[in-house]
C-alpha cells in the first residue's frame, strides 16, 4: 500500500527543509526525501552570507523577512545557529557602481532597510585593515549577517521530525506521477512509492531533471562556483565584502574565526560538476589580500565548489507550476541559504493558505525572464 | 632538558641563538625546532585549546596533530615543530586563534604567472618509501622530484637508532639512523629534493601543488608517486590531551633527534614493537620507564625487544590500559587498571603512577587525504591501518599514474616500505621509459623480497590485509 502524506518535499537543502518545517508547524505531515545526505546540494557547500541588500521589492521584502527569522531562530528552533550581524559591504570602485549603489540604497531604505552610502574612509572605519586604494565608497548594512547553513539546515530538519514529519535519505526520486493535471505520487530508487497531493521541487542543482518528471520545463541551470576558507584567527568582526571589479570577488570572517570566499567566474562552467582548480586558490587569495593585506599571514585550509542553480533573471522561481499540486522553490540563482526561510515560510503559506504574505510575482512561474537583479 | 651523553647517539649542537617566548628569552641551538627548543628549556604548554582553553602541548612532532600552534613574528597558527628556531625570533602562546596583525596597504597584488615545476617522476615525501622510489625510478632515466614537508630527509628514519631486522637486502644490522644517509648517498644526480615544500593539493590529471618559499607552485608530472607516511592514533581517556601525553614518534624526535628528554619518568602505553623500542629508548636516554601497559593478553614485539626491556627492570602489564591521566596543567601521574578477557576494567584492580610522561603508542593510521581528494577508489582494511587507497601489486592506485608506497598503502615497517618504495619507482620508470631485462629482474627480485619479508607469524595480519585488498580491487 501506498504511504501517504500531505506534502511531499524533494531536496534536504535550506529550501526543503525550512519549507518542511513551516508547512509541519500548520499542522500538515509532510516527508522529505534526500538523495544523498542533508545540506549535501548546494547549501552545505555555500559561504554562509545573508544579505538584504537587493535591487527588487520582493527580493529585499524576502531577504528582511529572512534575516527576522534568522534572528530568532535559536529561540524558535533550539539550536544556536551561528547567526550573527557581521553587516555586509558593498564596495564601489567606479562611478556607475556609485550611482547604481546609491539607487538601490534609495530603494531598500523605502523598506525600512537600515543601509547607508558611506565613503571610502568611513568603510575604513568600519574595517580598519581594509585597503582603500582607488575605493569611491560603499554600502553598509549593519544589520546583514551570516550563519552555519550546516545548523539551520540541521535545526530545521530536526523540528520538522519534532513535529511528526519524516526525512528519508540516501533515496532518490526517479518519478513523479501526475494524473489529470494533477500530481499524485512519487517514486524513489529503491522502489518506493509515496502519495501526495502536494509535492515540492526543492531539488536546487538538480530541479530542472525533477521539473521534467512532472512534465514541468523550468529555466533553471546549474553553474559552477568556486569557494575556499582559510584557518582561524581571532575574531574581528570583517564583515562580508563585496568587491564588483572585475577581479573582485566577496568573502567574510565567520565568527568562528575563518575567511571564507568566493568569486563569480569570468567564464561560465555549466553544469553540476563541483571539481576544484588551482588557479582559483591562487587567484582568490590574491584578490583576498589586494582588499585585507593582513591576510597574507593566513593559510587557506580547504577549497571547494557548489552550484549556483541560475535564471535567466538572477531571481528564484517560487510557485505553483502548471502541474495542479506541483510546487517549486528553484533557480536560486547563489542566494538560497540566505532567502530560504523566508521562502520556506512564504510557499508554506501560499500551499495551505492560498496567499502570499506580499506581491511574490516577481518570483512567478512562467514570468517572462526581463528584468535583471542588479546586485546579482 | 638538553642531553649531554647518550650511547648511541651524538648530538651536534649547533650555534647558540636566543628567542623569546611569550616575552621571555630562550637559549637554544640552531638546527632545533622552535617547539623542541621551548621543551628544552621547561616549556610544556605551547598553546590553549579553541573552546575550553585547555592546554596543550606538543604530540605528534611532525606537524600533523596542530597541537604546537603558536604566534610566531607576528604570524598566527605557526605548526611549532616544523619551523626551526632563529636568533631574535618572538614566539607567543595562543589562546585560542592567533590574532592578526594590520598590514600597510603598499603593495598592489598583481596577477601573476605560477612558478611551473616540470618532472617525470614526483615523489610525496622523503621517507624510507618515498627515497627508495625516487632511487629506483632514477636508476633507469627518469627525472624525479621529491617533495618533503620536514626540513630533514629521513621521515621517521632519522629517529630510529635501532637495528633493523631481515636480510642484508633489507638492511638488516643497521641502525635506522644510518639507513636514511645511505639511501640518500644512493640518489642519482636526476634526483632533486626540495624540503620544507609540502605537497597541499592534487589537480588532475597528473598536477601537484606545492608550497615552496612561501609561494604555490604547479608541477606537472608523468607519474605521481605518493609516500605520506602515517600520523599516531590517539586513545580516548579523560586529560588525553594534558601536556605530558606524546606519540611515540614525538618521543623520538624528541630524544633521538634533538637529543631533549620529553620528562624524567614516563608510562608507555601499547607493548607492540615501536612501544617496547620507544620505551627502550627513552631508557638509553635516561628517562625512567614505570611500566609498560598492554590491553591485549600478549606483547605484540619481537621477543629479543621486550626481552631487552625486561632486563632493564620495565614491567610489561598485558590486559592493562591506562584509564586516566591527571595534573594540573601538565600530566603529573596516571591511573592503569586491568581489564578481564572481554576488555572490561576490573574494578579494584587500578593502581596509580607517578610519571610527568605518557607515551602513546597504540598504533597508526595511514595518512591519505591526497588520494581521497583524487578520487582513488578507497577501502577500509582494519590489518593495514584503516582507509587506504585500492592498489595493484605493482603499487598503482586507481587513478591512472598515481601510486601509493610505505605506510600511507599499509601500516608495516620500514623494509617494506622501502621495498613497495622500489615496486612503485620500477614500475612508473618501466612505464615511461620501457621495459628491460634488468628491470623486470629487480622488478621480479623486490617483488619476492616483499612476500618473504611478508611470511612467517609476524606477517599473518598484513597477508590478511592484503588478501582483503585484492578482494576490494578485484570488485573495481
Amino acid at each position: 500500500m501506498t504511504k501517504s502524506y500531505d506534502a511531499i518535499i524533494i531536496g534536504g537543502g535550506i529550501i526543503g527543509t525550512a519549507t518542511g518545517y513551516y508547512l509541519s508547524k500548520q499542522g500538515l505531515t509532510v516527508l522529505l526525501l534526500e538523495k544523498d545526505y542533508l545540506t549535501a546540494g548546494s547549501t552545505g557547500r555555500c559561504i554562509t552570507g545573508i544579505r538584504q541588500q537587493f535591487s527588487t521589492p520582493a527580493t529585499i521584502k524576502t531577504a528582511m523577512r529572512s534575516v527576522a527569522l534568522f534572528s530568532r531562530m535559536e529561540e524558535e528552533l533550539g539550536r544556536d545557529v551561528e547567526w550573527t550581524n557581521s553587516g555586509y559591504i558593498f564596495l564601489a570602485h567606479d562611478e556607475q557602481k556609485v550611482e547604481t549603489f546609491k539607487k538601490t540604497v534609495a530603494l531598500q531604505k523605502q523598506f525600512g532597510l537600515d543601509v547607508d552610502y558611506l565613503s571610502a574612509e568611513e568603510c575604513k572605519k568600519i574595517v580598519p585593515m581594509l585597503n582603500i586604494d582607488g575605493l569611491l565608497g560603499g554600502t553598509w548594512c549593519p544589520s546583514d549577517g551570516q550563519a552555519s547553513p550546516f545548523f539551520v539546515v540541521q535545526a530545521y530538519a530536526e523540528n520538522m521530525v519534532k513535529n511528526g514529519c519524516e526525512i528519508i535519505r540516501g533515496d532518490e526520486v526517479t518519478g513523479i506521477t501526475v494524473k489529470s493535471g494533477r500530481v499524485e505520487s512519487v517514486t524513489t530508487a529503491s522502489g518506493a512509492v509515496y502519495g501526495a497531493p502536494m509535492i515540492v521541487n526543492a531539488a536546487g542543482p538538480w530541479a530542472r531533471e525533477v521539473g521534467r518528471m512532472a512534465g514541468v520545463e523550468l529555466e533553471v541551470e546549474p553553474e559552477r562556483h568556486e569557494a575556499l576558507i582559510t584557518e582561524g584567527v581571532a575574531y574581528m568582526n570583517i564583515p562580508m565584502l563585496v568587491d564588483y571589479r572585475k577581479e573582485g570577488g566577496y568573502f567574510v570572517q565567520r565568527t568562528t574565526g575563518q575567511f571564507i570566499g568566493c568569486y563569480t567566474p569570468e567564464h561560465q562552467v555549466k553544469g553540476r560538476d563541483t571539481g576544484s582548480t588551482l588557479e582559483f586558490i591562487a587567484e582568490m587569495a590574491r584578490r583576498m589580500c589586494r582588499l585585507i593585506p593582513a591576510l597574507e599571514d593566513v593559510a587557506i585550509l580547504r577549497q571547494w565548489s557548489g552550484s549556483y542553480s541560475m535564471t535567466p533573471d538572477g531571481s528564484p522561481i517560487v510557485d505553483e507550476t502548471s502541474v495542479a499540486g506541483f510546487f517549486c522553490s528553484v533557480g536560486m540563482s547563489g542566494h538560497g541559504f540566505m532567502l530560504g526561510p523566508a521562502l520556506g515560510e512564504s510557499l508554506a503559506g501560499y500551499m495551505v493558505n492560498k496567499t502570499w504574505p506580499f506581491d511574490m510575482s516577481e518570483f512567478a512561474f512562467g514570468r517572462s525572464f526581463g528584468a535583471k537583479e542588479d546586485l546579482a | 632538558m638538553r642531553l649531554d651523553q647518550h650511547p648511541i647517539l651524538s648530538f651536534d649542537r649547533g650555534k647558540p641563538i636566543t628567542f623569546t617566548f611569550d616575552g621571555k628569552p630562550v637559549n637554544a641551538n640552531e638546527g632545533e625546532s622552535i617547539a623542541a627548543a621551548l621543551h628544552a628549556a621547561g616549556y610544556k604548554t605551547l598553546s590553549h585549546s579553541l573552546k575550553l582553553g585547555r592546554p596543550r602541548g606538543f604530540f605528534c612532532a611532525i606537524g600533523k596533530c596542530s597541537s604546537c600552534m603558536m604566534q610566531v613574528n607576528g604570524i598566527p597558527n605557526v605548526k611549532t615543530c616544523m619551523v626551526l628556531a632563529e636568533e631574535g625570533m618572538d614566539v607567543r602562546t595562543q589562546h585560542g586563534w592567533g590574532e592578526l596583525k594590520n598590514k600597510p596597504s603598499s603593495r598592489t597584488y598583481p596577477r601573476r604567472e605560477m612558478p611551473l615545476l616540470e618532472t617525470d617522476v614526483a615523489v610525496v615525501g622523503a621517507g624510507p618509501a618515498g627515497l627508495s622510489a625516487a632511487i629506483y625510478a632514477s636508476k633507469f632515466g627518469a627525472k624525479v622530484l621529491v617533495f618533503e614537508e620536514n626540513t630533514k630527509v629521513g621521515g621517521q628514519l632519522i629517529k630510529q637508532t635501532h637495528m633493523f631486522f631481515g636480510s642484508r637486502d633489507h638492511h638488516a644490522g643497521v641502525r635506522g639512523i644510518d639507513i636514511g644517509d645511505k639511501l640518500i648517498s644512493q640518489l642519482g644526480d636526476n634526483v632533486e629534493i626540495m624540503t620544507e615544500t609540502p605537497v597541499v593539493g592534487y589537480y588532475a590529471p597528473g598536477e601537484l601543488a606545492v608550497i615552496r618559499d612561501h609561494r604555490l607552485h604547479r608541477v606537472r608530472a608523468k607519474k605521481i608517486i605518493v609516500a605520506t607516511g602515517a600520523s599516531e592514533n590517539m586513545l580516548a581517556l579523560p586529560n588525553n590531551d594534558l601536556p605530558g601525553v606524546y606519540g611515540a614518534g614525538a618521543v623520538q624526535t624528541l630524544m633521538n633527534v634533538y637529543g631533549v628528554l620529553p620528562g624524567k619518568r614516563m608510562l608507555m602505553v601499547g607493548a607492540g614493537n615501536i612501544g617496547v623500542i620507544v620505551a627502550y629508548q627513552a631508557l638509553q636516554a635516561g628517562v625512567d620507564v614505570a611500566a609498560v601497559v598492554e590491553a591485549l593478553p600478549v606483547i605484540g614485539a619481537y621477543q629479543v625487544h621486550a626481552s631487552k626491556l625486561r632486563r632493564c627492570g620495565v614491567p610489561i602489564l598485558t590486559r592493562h590500559t591506562i584509564q586516566t591521566t591527571w595534573g594540573d596543567g601538565q600530566v603529573e601521574g596516571a591511573t592503569i587498571v586491568r581489564l578481564d578477557d572481554n576488555w572490561r576494567q576490573i574494578p579494584g584492580t587500578e593502581q596509580d603512577i607517578a610519571c610527568d610522561t605518557i607515551c602513546l603508542s597504540v598504533g597508526l593510521k595511514p595518512t591519505v587525504e591526497i588520494f581521497f581528494q583524487a578520487g582513488c577508489s578507497m577501502a577500509k582494511i582494519p590489518e593495514l591501518g584503516g582507509d587506504i587507497p585500492i592498489r595493484n601489486e605493482f603499487m598503482e592506485t586507481s587513478v591512472e599514474g598515481l601510486y601509493v608506497a610505505g605506510d600511507a598503502s599499509s601500516i608495516e615497517e620500514a623494509s617494506s616500505a622501502m621495498l613497495e618504495g622500489r615496486l612503485a619507482g620500477l614500475d612508473a620508470v618501466e612505464k615511461l621509459k620501457g621495459s628491460s631485462d634488468e628491470l623486470q629482474e629487480l622488478k621480479n627480485h623486490v617483488k619476492e623480497s616483499l612476500d618473504e619479508l611478508r611470511a612467517g607469524p609476524f606477517g599473518e595480519k598484513i597477508r590478511q590485509g592484503e588478501k582483503k585488498l585484492q578482494e576490494e580491487a578485484s570488485r573495481l
